[in-house]
C-alpha cells in the first residue's frame, strides 16, 4: 500500500467467510496508509492458518480488521505471523 | 551508540496501528496456538485486540507468543460485556518489553476470570515498561493458580499491576496467593 493510500473492504449480510491460508501475504503499509477490512452481519467465519503473514507497517499507517454481528468464528493456528510496526524495513 | 539511536527515535513518530475488533459474537471463541506470533512493535505503535459482546473467550497455549515491544509501544487487549475469560497454561508466552512499553489486558463487565498455572509466562519487563491487568465490574470470581504468573523478569522502574475493581464477587480463595505474588513483584522495584 503506497503512502497516503486508503482501502476499505466492506462486506455485509452474507452467510459465510472463509479466508484461505496466506490470504493477506507480504503486505507493506507505507507512510500514512490505511487498510480497513470489515465483515458485518453474517453467520460464520473461518480464518485459516497464516491469513496475515509477513505484514509490515511504516510511519503512521493503520490497519483495522473488524468482525461484527455474527454467530461463530473459527481461528486456525498462526493467524497473525511476523508482524512489524517500524520506521524502516530491515532485510 | 545506543543512546544516540534512542535520541534519534524520539523525534521520529511511527505511531502505526493494528486493530482487530470483534463485536456481537453469539458463540464462544477460542484463540488457538500462535494466533498472534512474531510481532515486533516500535516507536509509539499500537496493537489492539478487542472483543465487545462476546461469549466465553479461551486463550489456549501460546495464543500470544514471541512479542517484542520497543519504545512506548502498546499491546492492548480488552474484553468487554462477555462471559468467562480463560487463560490456559502459557497463553501469554515469551514477551519482551523495552522503554516505556505497555501491555494492558482489561476485562470489564464479564463473568469469571481464570488464570491456569503458568498462564503468563516468560515476560521481560524492562526500562519503565508496564504490564497491567484489570478485572472490573464483573459478576464472577477471579481464579488464579499458584504459578499463574511465572518467570517474569524485571528491570528498574518496572510495574506489574493487577487491578480488581468493583466486581460483585471477587474474594476467591486464590486471591491471597495473588497478593503475595504482587507483594513480591513490588518489593523488587
Amino acid at each position: 500500500m503506497p503512502s497516503y493510500s486508503y482501502m476499505k473492504l466492506y462486506f455485509s449480510n452474507f452467510v459465510r467467510i472463509l479466508l484461505n491460508e496466506h490470504s493477506f501475504d507480504h503486505i507493506t503499509q507505507e507512510q500514512s496508509s490505511e487498510l480497513i477490512i470489515n465483515f458485518d452481519h453474517f453467520q460464520s467465519a473461518t480464518l485459516s492458518h497464516n491469513t496475515f503473514y509477513d505484514f509490515h507497517q511504516l510511519d503512521q499507517s493503520r490497519f483495522h480488521l473488524s468482525l461484527s454481528n455474527f454467530q461463530s468464528l473459527i481461528i486456525e493456528e498462526t493467524l497473525f505471523d511476523t508482524i512489524t510496526q517500524c520506521k524502516y524495513l530491515s532485510f | 551508540m545506543k543512546k544516540s539511536f534512542l535520541f534519534f527515535c524520539f523525534f521520529d513518530i511511527v505511531k502505526s496501528f493494528i486493530i482487530i475488533s470483534i463485536y456481537n459474537l453469539t458463540n464462544d471463541l477460542c484463540l488457538p496456538s500462535k494466533t498472534f506470533t512474531q510481532i515486533n512493535q516500535n516507536i509509539n505503535s499500537t496493537f489492539q485486540f478487542e472483543i465487545n459482546y462476546g461469549q466465553n473467550i479461551l486463550f489456549t497455549s501460546d495464543s500470544f507468543i514471541n512479542i517484542k515491544q520497543n519504545l512506548q509501544s502498546k499491546l492492548l487487549i480488552s474484553i468487554t460485556n462477555s462471559f468467562d475469560v480463560y487463560f490456559s497454561r502459557y497463553s501469554f508466552n515469551n514477551f519482551s518489553q523495552e522503554d516505556r512499553s505497555l501491555i494492558d489486558i482489561w476485562i470489564k463487565y464479564g463473568q469469571n476470570l481464570i488464570f491456569e498455572d503458568y498462564a503468563i509466562y516468560n515476560i521481560d519487563i524492562y526500562r519503565s515498561s508496564i504490564l497491567r491487568i484489570g478485572f472490573q465490574h464483573s459478576r464472577g470470581t477471579l481464579q488464579m493458580s499458584m504459578n499463574a504468573f511465572s518467570n517474569i523478569n524485571e528491570g528498574r522502574f518496572i510495574f506489574l499491576r493487577f487491578f480488581i475493581i468493583k466486581n460483585q464477587i471477587t474474594n476467591s480463595p486464590y486471591l491471597s496467593s495473588l497478593d503475595r505474588k504482587r507483594g513480591q513483584e513490588w518489593r523488587k522495584d
